[in-house]
C-alpha cells in the first residue's frame, strides 16, 4: 500500500489509522459527520439514550425513512457499528415498530442475558472447531500429558 | 476391511482361464452359521465355468464358485451371518435355470453347471448395480467409507458410467444409535447384515427394517440406542457407509493410513487388531480376522478406546515435590528411587503387575527384584491362589472350545462385560447346539437364557453336595464346563471356593478325556502372563511390609498391598490411580507403542507391535526396568528385545511360541487335596467389572468410553 511511503509521518499514519477504523477524519470524509452533526441538527428529538449512551434521535420533518438515527457514544472500532445497538432499541430504529428502548424492556424475556457487541472481526471472535484460527488446530501437540494431579 | 473385492474385481475381468482344482475344505464353512448339522461327509460335484469342482453336499452355488476361486460380487451375504438373499448382486447363471440366480441362497445340486461369465451375468449384476445406485447418494469424496467401501468397489466393475435416472433420491432421516455407530441412512443398500448381526450375534433384537420397497429403512423400532457392547462391528459389517465410526468420522481416509497387526489389551481374550495410523497419531482400530480368538468381531472396548491413548500420558519422568509432582530427568527419577531402595532390605521391596503389565517388563522385574533379594511380587487382583499348576488359572477347553459344550456353568462372572467376544461364542453354544448356561452369583442378562441358580457360596455347597438339580445336568452332559471369573479369584474366600469348584469339577467329569472344561476367565490382558512367569509372593514376602513399591502399569490395586508410607515407583503411560499415589513416576509406553508379549486367558502369547513411537521421553517399559537395575546396582543381563525374549523362554518356554495353545495338564485335584478347607463368606459373587467401559488406564483415560458410560446410564 502506498501508506506505507509515509509511515513516519504522523499525520499520514493518524489518517491512515482512522480510516482503516471509521473514525472522525473518516466520518468527515465519507459525509456522516456533516449529515448527522450539520444537516440533521435541528429540528431534531432525542427520544432516548440506551444503556451503552448510544442517543436515539428521531425529526419527523426529515425524509421518511430516514427520520430516524443514532449518534454513537463510544467511537470504539466495532462498538460504532450496527451491533451496538442493543436488541431493545433495534425494532425502533430500523423501523418496524415504534416502540422505544425503554418501552421494549419490558417485553424481554426472563432468560434475557445482557446484550453484547459482535465479536466477529475481533480477535475475541468464535472460532469453530474446523477453523484454522481455532487453538487446537494452531498446536502440533497429539496428546496431553498428565500434569501430576 | 472389505479388501475381499478388489480381488474378485481382478478375477472377474480376467478371461475364465482354467480353473485350478481346489480340494474340498475339511471342515465346512458352513452356509448357515447357525445351523447345527454335522459337517457332510459325502460330497458333490459341480462345474464351474466349464471345470469341475467337488464341494460338500449342502453348500450353496456361491461357495462352489469360491472353491473354485471365482469370487463373486456380493453385499448381503456374509458367511458368518445367516442368508438374506436381498440384495442380488451375486446373480449366476445355472443351466436350466430360467432365470439367473442368487447364488448365496441356492443349494448347489450335483453336476449342476454354473456360468459366471456369459453375458446375461453381466448384464444382471449391472442391472442390480444400477438399481442400487438410483438411491444411493453417491457421496464418496465426503463418506468415511471411500476407498473401502464395497459398492464403490463394485461400482467400479459393474456401474455404468452414466445414469438413466431422472427422478429425485429418496430421503431417509438419520437414525441415533449412540455415542459411537454414525449414521447416514441415505446410503444404506438394506443389505440387513447389520440387523441380523444385531439378532444373532449381538444378541440384541434393537435394529430392524421398517416399511417396503423404496420407504424401506433401517433403524431401531422405536427411537433408542444400539446397545451392545459389540456394537462397533456393525461399522465393519456395513458394505456401504451407511454405518460408520462416530469418532473416527472425518479424521482421516482409508488409503493414508499404516496398518499394523497388533493384539488387543483391553480384556483378556487378546482379541487380535489392526492399528490404524497416520503419521504419530493412531487413528482407529480395527478387528484381524483369528477364528481361534475373535473371528472377525472386536469389543467396543477394545475398539474405541484408542482416543484414551492421547489423554492424561506420562511423558516424563516426574517426582514428587512440594506441589504435587514435578517433571524432573531421568537421572534424578533413578537416584530418588536408589535412595529409598538402599533404605529397605530384601523383602520389603516389592513389585505388582497391573493389568497393562507384558511379558517381558514382568520378567525384568521380577529378575530385578529377585537380584535384590526380594520375591515380593505379585500381580493385581490374584491374591489368594497359588498358580504352580498352569490348568488351575486358565481357560483350558479354549475359546473355540467353548462351541463344544453343553453344560456351562458361570461362577462369579459376567462374560458380557468381561468378555463380550467370548458372549458371542457362549450364544452360539447355547443358541445353536443347545448348551444349558446357568449362573451362580448376581443375575445376568447375557442376551441368552440363563438359569440362575443362586447368589453365592450356599449354591456352589449345594451343587457340590449333589443336591442340587443342576448336578445331574451337568454330571450327564458330555461336555460339562465351568467358568469361573476373575471377580471370584479375588476374593478373600477365593481359595475355599475354588476348592469346592474343583471338588464339583471331579465329580461331574468337567475334566475328562480330551476334554478340560475347567476355565478361568481373567479380566485383563496382564495377569496370565504373570503367573506363567511366577510373578507371585514367595512365603517370606506374605509377611514382609513393603517400604517401596514398584506399580507396573498397576492402577486397580489393593490399597492393602501398597502400604500408606511406602515409597511408591509408578511405571506406565497414564496417569491414573498408580501415578497419583506414586513418589516418582518413570514414563512407560502403551500397547500400541511397544512391541511386546501378552498371554491370553487360554493361555496363547501373542505380541503386539508398535505401530507409532512411544510418546515423549517414555521408553518401552522393560528398557525402564533394564535401566532402573543398573542405578541399584543389580545389572540385568540383558540388552536388546531378543534377549530378553530368549531370557522369558527360559522362564516360561512357551512364549516363544507365539500364537500357540500350550496344552497343560490338568494337576488341580492333588494340587488342592492338601490344602486344608478354608471358610467361606456369604456375599455374592460379583463380576469384576463393574462398567464394561472403563476398566483399565486406557479406557479410563478416554473420552469416548467416558460417552458412552453416561449413555449407558441414562
Ligand atoms: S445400514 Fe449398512 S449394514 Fe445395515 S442394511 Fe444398510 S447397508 Fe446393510
Ligand atoms: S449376496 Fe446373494 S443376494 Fe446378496
Amino acid at each position: 500500500m502506498s501508506v506505507s511511503k509515509f509511515a513516519n509521518a504522523p499525520l499520514t499514519r493518524y489518517i491512515a489509522k482512522d480510516a482503516s477504523k471509521g473514525g472522525i477524519i473518516n466520518k468527515i470524509v465519507d459525509g456522516n459527520f456533516f449529515a448527522s452533526h450539520v444537516l440533521k441538527s435541528s429540528p431534531r428529538t432525542l427520544v432516548g439514550t440506551d444503556d451503552k449512551g448510544n442517543q436515539y434521535y428521531e425529526s419527523m420533518t426529515s425524509q421518511l425513512g430516514r427520520h430516524r438515527w443514532v449518534l454513537y457514544s463510544d467511537h470504539d472500532d466495532y462498538v460504532d457499528a450496527p451491533t451496538g445497538i442493543p436488541p431493545e432499541w433495534h425494532g425502533w430504529i430500523n423501523h418496524i415498530n415504534d416502540f422505544t428502548g425503554p418501552e421494549m424492556e419490558a417485553t424481554k424475556p426472563f432468560y434475557a442475558i445482557p446484550a453484547t457487541v459482535t465479536k466477529t472481526g475481533t480477535p475475541d471472535a468464535y472460532k469453530p472447531k474446523g477453523s484454522w484460527k481455532h487453538p487446537a488446530k494452531r498446536s502440533w501437540g497429539k496428546y496431553t500429558s498428565f500434569c501430576g494431579v | 476391511m472389505f479388501g475381499r473385492f478388489s480381488s474378485a474385481a481382478r478375477t472377474l475381468t480376467r478371461a475364465s482361464t482354467s480353473r485350478v482344482f481346489v480340494p474340498p475344505p475339511q471342515v465346512v464353512v458352513g452356509a448357515k452359521f447357525f445351523s447345527s448339522t454335522p459337517p457332510p461327509v459325502d460330497t458333490i460335484t459341480v462345474t464351474v465355468d466349464g471345470s469341475p469342482v467337488e464341494i460338500p453336499k449342502g453348500s450353496t452355488v456361491l461357495h462352489a464358485c469360491e472353491t473354485a476361486g471365482v469370487e463373486i460380487p456380493r453385499f448381503c451375504y456374509h458367511q458368518r451371518l445367516s442368508i438374506a438373499g436381498n440384495c442380488r448382486m451375486c446373480l449366476v447363471e445355472v443351466e436350466k435355470a430360467p432365470k439367473p440366480v442368487a447364488s448365496c441362497a441356492m443349494p448347489a445340486m450335483p453336476n449342476m453347471n454354473i456360468k459366471t461369465t456369459t453375458p446375461l451375468v453381466k448384464k444382471a449384476r449391472e442391472g442390480v448395480m444400477e438399481f442400487l445406485l438410483a438411491n444411493h447418494p453417491l457421496d464418496c469424496p465426503i463418506c468415511d467409507q471411500g476407498g473401502e467401501c464395497d459398492l464403490q468397489d463394485q461400482a467400479m466393475v459393474f456401474g455404468s458410467d452414466r445414469g438413466r435416472f431422472v427422478e429425485t433420491k429418496r430421503g431417509v432421516e438419520d437414525k441415533e444409535l449412540g455415542p459411537l455407530v454414525k449414521t447416514v441412512m441415505t446410503r444404506c443398500i438394506h443389505c440387513t447384515r447389520c440387523v441380523r448381526f444385531a439378532k444373532e450375534v449381538a444378541g440384541v433384537e434393537d435394529l430392524g427394517t421398517t416399511g417396503r420397497g423404496r420407504d424401506t429403512e433401517i433403524g431401531t423400532y422405536v427411537s433408542k440406542l444400539f446397545r451392545s457392547e459389540m456394537s462397533g462391528n456393525v461399522i465393519d459389517l456395513c458394505p456401504v457407509g451407511a454405518l460408520t465410526s462416530k469418532p473416527y468420522a472425518f479424521t482421516a481416509r482409508s488409503w493414508e493410513l499404516k496398518k499394523t497387526e497388533s493384539v488387543d489389551v483391553s480384556d483378556a481374550l487378546g482379541s487380535n487388531i489392526l492399528v490404524d495410523t497416520k503419521g504419530t497419531e493412531v487413528m482407529r482400530i480395527t478387528p484381524r480376522l483369528n477364528e481361534e480368538i475373535n473371528e472377525e468381531w472386536i469389543s467396543d472396548k477394545a475398539r474405541f478406546q484408542y482416543d484414551g491413548l492421547k489423554r492424561q500420558r506420562i511423558d516424563v519422568p516426574m517426582a514428587k515435590a512440594a506441589g504435587g509432582l514435578a517433571a524432573v530427568s531421568w537421572e534424578e527419577a533413578f537416584e530418588k528411587i536408589a535412595e529409598a531402595v538402599s533404605k529397605a532390605s530384601k523383602d520389603e521391596i516389592k513389585g505388582i503387575a497391573g493389568k497393562l503389565a507384558d511379558a517381558e517388563s514382568i520378567v525384568a522385574m521380577k529378575d530385578l527384584l529377585n537380584r535384590l533379594g526380594s520375591g515380593n511380587h505379585m500381580c493385581e487382583g490374584f491374591p489368594t491362589l497359588g498358580a504352580d499348576i498352569r490348568s488351575s488359572y486358565l481357560m483350558n477347553s479354549s475359546i473355540v472350545g467353548v462351541e463344544d459344550a453343553d453344560a456351562i456353568l458361570l461362577v462369579g462372572t459376567n462374560p458380557r462385560v468381561e468378555a463380550p467376544v467370548l458372549n458371542a461364542r457362549l450364544r452360539r453354544a447355547c443358541l445353536s447346539t443347545g448348551a444349558t448356561v446357568a449362573n451362580v452369583g448376581s443375575p445376568l442378562n447375557l442376551t441368552f437364557p440363563v438359569e440362575e441358580l443362586g447368589m453365592g457360596a450356599a449354591t456352589l455347597k449345594e451343587l457340590d453336595a449333589q443336591s442340587h438339580p443342576f448336578f445331574k445336568t451337568m454330571k450327564e452332559a458330555a461336555n460339562p464346563m465351568i467358568v469361573v471369573g476373575a471377580g471370584l479369584v479375588g476374593r478373600e474366600d477365593g481359595l475355599a471356593l475354588l476348592q469346592t469348584l474343583h471338588s464339583l469339577a471331579e465329580k461331574t467329569g468337567v475334566v475328562g478325556e480330551g476334554w478340560n472344561g475347567f476355565n478361568m476367565l481373567h479380566d485383563s490382558a496382564g495377569r496370565v502372563a504373570g503367573l506363567d512367569l511366577g510373578f507371585l509372593p514367595s512365603e517370606s514376602a506374605k509377611k514382609a511390609a513393603a517400604k517401596v513399591v514398584f506399580l507396573l502399569n498397576s492402577d486397580d490395586f489393593d490399597e492393602a498391598d501398597v502400604p500408606a508410607d511406602a515409597f511408591v515407583v509408578y511405571v506406565g503411560s497414564h496417569g491414573d490411580k498408580g501415578a497419583t499415589r506414586a513418589d516418582v513416576i518413570l514414563p512407560g509406553a502403551a500397547y500400541t507403542e511397544k512391541s511386546s508379549t501378552y498371554v491370553n486367558t487360554e493361555g496363547r502369547p501373542q505380541r503386539t507391535k508398535a505401530a507409532v513411537a512411544p510418546i515423549g521421553q517414555a521408553r518401552d517399559d522393560w528398557t525402564i526396568v533394564r535401566a532402573l537395575s543398573e542405578v541399584l546396582g543389580a545389572s540385568l543381563p540383558y540388552d536388546d528385545l531378543n534377549a530378553v525374549r530368549a531370557r522369558l523362554a527360559e522362564v516360561a518356554p512357551h512364549m516363544e511360541r507365539t500364537t500357540e495353545v500350550e496344552p497343560s495338564t490338568w494337576l488341580n485335584g492333588s494340587t488342592y487335596a492338601h490344602i486344608p478347607a478354608g471358610t467361606t463368606s456369604d456375599a455374592p459373587f460379583t463380576s469384576s467389572v463393574a462398567n464394561f467401559y472403563m476398566t483399565d488406564a486406557v479406557s479410563r483415560a478416554s473420552v469416548t468410553m467416558a460417552k458412552c458410560t453416561s449413555t449407558k446410564l441414562t
